[in-house]
């Protein structure tokens, strides 16, 4: 799956915040625990603070280990 | 311009049968008014008797005796003709030639088409003077209020075809006659009005399906039982606009946390079919906290439907974990889908039913009576554990669609959702009655498996 990459301060950034009404970012980790945000989230995108959501580098998404809890 | 006095004469058609008594003019009409060009003329009625006393009255205004063509009301306004002439009027008592009221304009049903809500109906407009009016209420061909212009609808009437009828009856000396107000065909619960006006959701399918699907909660005693309904409908123009629809808790329609209305995080596709989340940030937020909602001594119920076949391993599709291993309630599915209840830490004692399962489609639902923890796919058990009592502490975290806890897991869903439900536990009954009401509800959206 194609992601949008994000360098730690751009994550920080987003966590938890609104980038539309009530909807909010969910920047997860790949294998190597790069975070990345997806179509969903920048496509859909309408909160002017981060805009800049739109112009991060594009990367294959490859998911970590999953934890069976 | 003089004017007379008025004239009362007795209607010439009088029968005189049934002991009834011709009209007697006992004060003579009076005309009023000015006598300069232009001004309004008006002729009281004088007083009458006769049996029966009610009397309609006709008006004949005449110009030095002739009979002045069009001029049969009370008023009568001067022309130029009338100079130096002397106006009169005749008026005619009638008692026995009264005609049956006659409906001119139909009776119309006013007010909102909601249970608990008054209907009022108007009387219409009757010709032949009506003296009193009845009020037959209508739902259908069944009469369900009389001696009433209005209304109070009850649950008995929702319905997408209840047709609300009012039956006007006009009265008079003379007989009765009926009128039929318009019909009201649609009466809408009021949770299900409710979760439209909160929606902004116009269209009249969805309309008419959440009705249908309340009606039937409440004729089988589930919606006590349901503390959240998400059916993921939604008309809006675009994505984030359908994202705003689908957020609302059906059975509570309020923009809370506290009403359990969803908060979207990740990538989601919200379109009429469903909310689709993209499987690997996507989780919807309940609001709803295992410890708090479901303890150990209620029983508790999730439910999920999609019609994605997907099969991913690992997939938590809906409900709450900790991360340290108190798990609450899930669906999930890692090589066989199954429902979870656990109050253990990780790694010991899971209590599961669970079944291998190859089409992912339909209605998912777990749910705990007593110690018995059932999973039923499309309202048929597939799976069951009786020997799962719970008696510690659930997860202490939300609820979640389409995931577990965010950021701790990253087992998220891919499967679309088209209707999610937590509550009580249910009875194998119960579960065959909701899946019937969810397979109908798709059914009329167009979006069943």
């Amino acid at each position: 799956m194609i992601g949008y990459k994000l360098k730690t301060e751009q994550k920080d950034l987003l966590i938890g915040q609104q980038f539309a009404p009530d909807q909010y970012f969910n920047p997860v980790p790949n294998i190597d625990g790069v975070y990345f945000i997806f179509e969903g989230e920048v496509e859909n995108c309408v909160n002017e603070e981060f805009m800049w959501v739109k112009d991060l580098p594009t990367a294959e998404y490859v998911p970590p280990i999953i934890n069976n809890l | 311009m003089k004017i007379g006095l008025g004239i009362g004469l007795v209607n010439k058609n009088f029968s005189g049968s049934g002991g009834a008594t011709p009209p007697v003019n006992t004060v003579s009409p009076v005309i009023s008014g000015t006598t300069t060009l232009g001004s309004t003329l008006s002729c009281t009625t004088g007083t009458w008797t006769g049996s029966p006393n009610t009397f309609i009255y006709g008006y004949q205004w005449r110009r030095n005796g002739v009979a002045i063509i069009g001029a049969n009301s009370n008023t009568y306004v001067t022309v130029i003709e009338d100079s130096e002439a002397v106006i009169t009027c005749v008026v005619t008592a009638n008692n026995c030639n009264i005609a049956l009221p006659s409906n001119t304009v139909a009776p119309a049903i006013s007010g909102t088409a909601v249970v608990g809500q008054t209907l009022t109906t108007s009387n219409g407009t009757w010709d032949g003077t009506p003296l009193t009016y009845d009020y037959r209420w209508f739902r259908g061909s069944t009469l369900i209020g009389t001696n009433s212009n209005s209304y109070t609808l009850l649950q008995a009437d929702a319905g997408n075809t209840s047709n609300i009828t009012c039956i006007v009856t006009a009265n008079n000396t003379a007989g009765s006659a009926n009128a039929t107000s318009n019909q009201i065909a649609q009466i809408l619960t009021v949770r299900t009005s409710a979760f439209l006006t909160a929606s902004a959701i116009s269209n009249a399918t969805i309309r008419g399906g959440l009705n249908t699907f309340d009606i039937g909660l409440i004729a089988n005693s589930l919606d006590t039982k349901m503390r959240a309904v998400y059916p993921f409908v939604a008309d809006g123009a675009d994505n984030n606009a359908r994202a705003l629809q689908h957020r609302w808790n059906f059975m509570d329609a309020r923009n809370l946390d506290a009403a359990f209305r969803l908060a979207f995080s990740g990538g989601w596709t919200h379109s009429s079919n469903g909310a689709l989340p993209n499987g690997t940030n996507a989780f919807a937020n309940t609001f709803l906290v295992g410890s708090a909602e479901f303890n150990t001594t209620s029983f508790n119920h999730l439910s999920y439907y999609s019609r994605s076949n997907t099969a991913k391993v690992f997939e938590y599709v809906m409900g709450s974990f900790d991360g340290i291993g108190n798990h609450g309630m899930i669906i999930r599915r890692d090589t066989n889908l199954g429902f979870l209840v656990s109050d253990y830490p990780s790694g010991t004692s899971f209590r599961t039913a669970s079944a291998t399962v190859t089409d992912g489609r339909g209605l998912f639902l777990g749910s705990q009576t007593g110690s018995n923890l059932k999973l039923y796919k499309n309202g048929s058990v597939i799976g069951s554990n009786s020997s799962a009592t719970l008696n510690a502490a659930q997860s202490t975290r939300s609820i979640y669609i389409g995931a577990l806890s965010q950021p701790i897991t990253t087992s998220f869903t891919d499967k679309e959702c088209a209707f999610a439900s937590i509550g009580d536990g249910l009875t194998d009954s119960e579960v065959t009655s909701l899946n019937t009401l969810v397979t109908n509800f798709q059914t009329t959206l167009g979006r069943n498996v």
